[in-house]
């Protein structure tokens, strides 16, 4: 009888749910049946709890610039994928997928972003779990 | 009862007697005890939103009894109602050095006509470390 998850007293282990899992309903703010590609520039990446947000710039057909705030997973998520503040600077081109939002047409939740150099060539793309 | 559906990770702290469950969703703390005592009347102490945990020891499984949650939380975040009736039994098992399989039964006859069971896996993340994680974004909070 081993008497311990651990291996000895006064440790500590980390465990990670291996069920994708929910934070809150997500269901419930976004249509998964409705999904957006956008490409544009970078505004701002907000590496906040519980979800980060990342603002971006569209030029739509008009020459109107219309400004998308996509949500991402939790800061602490994207952190352990290796994203930093600085992983997205203002400026930067990128293409984001994303589920729209039912109650806004400029909200959407993304699913996965790549990211251009000048040059129109993938440079480096992550994922968002869904929460 | 949300313990185990958020995305983030936790960390258990086993320290002489007890067991601590650090949830990085939320900042929370879960403390079990593992003296013997048994678990408190219903209502005493305040029902919280964790309740209170006593555990013990069968075989290799660590066996988990809370009550005293409060009346008006959710199982998930679905919104599956638990009333302060909920009395919920864990049973953890670490399967093999990486994995730790928990068998959960949900008692609540307040919300269910019987009791249930689910089972949540959870795998070992060596080297990392609990992040901070409190919500700080009210434009969320309708949603939780």
């Amino acid at each position: 009888m081993k008497k311990h998850l651990l291996p000895a007293a006064f440790l500590s282990l980390l465990f990670f749910p291996l069920q994708l899992l929910a934070h809150h309903n997500w269901l419930a703010q976004f249509d998964p049946d409705r999904p957006v590609i956008v490409s544009g520039t970078v505004v701002q990446l907000q590496l906040v709890n519980p979800h980060a947000r990342l603002f971006v710039e569209e030029e739509l057909e008009s020459g109107e610039i219309f400004t998308w705030n996509f949500e991402l997973a939790a800061a602490s998520m994207l952190m352990r994928q290796g994203i930093r503040r600085d992983t997205l600077e203002p400026g930067d081109i990128v293409e984001i997928h994303a589920a729209m939002a039912r109650n806004a047409d400029n909200i959407a939740n993304i699913e996965y972003v790549v990211i251009f150099d000048e040059d129109g060539n993938e440079t480096f793309r992550f994922g968002s779990p869904r929460e | 009862m949300q313990f185990h559906t958020h995305p983030q990770p936790f960390e258990i702290v086993q320290a002489p007697n007890r067991l601590i469950i650090l949830y990085e969703a939320s900042a929370g703390v879960r403390e079990i005890f593992l003296d013997g005592r048994p678990l408190p009347p219903l209502g005493d102490p305040l029902p919280t939103w964790y309740g209170y945990s006593v555990g013990h020891w069968e075989g290799d499984t660590l066996v988990v009894t809370t009550n005293n949650f409060r009346d008006d939380g959710w199982l998930d975040f679905n919104g599956s109602p638990t009333t302060d009736q909920l009395v919920i039994t864990e049973r953890f098992n670490r399967i093999s050095y990486g994995r730790l399989e928990l068998d959960i039964t949900i008692d609540d006859p307040g919300a269910y006509t019987e009791a249930f069971d689910l089972r949540a896996n959870f795998r070992i993340m060596p080297g990392d470390s609990l992040i901070e994680w409190v919500c700080e974004n009210e434009a969320s909070s309708q949603y939780f």
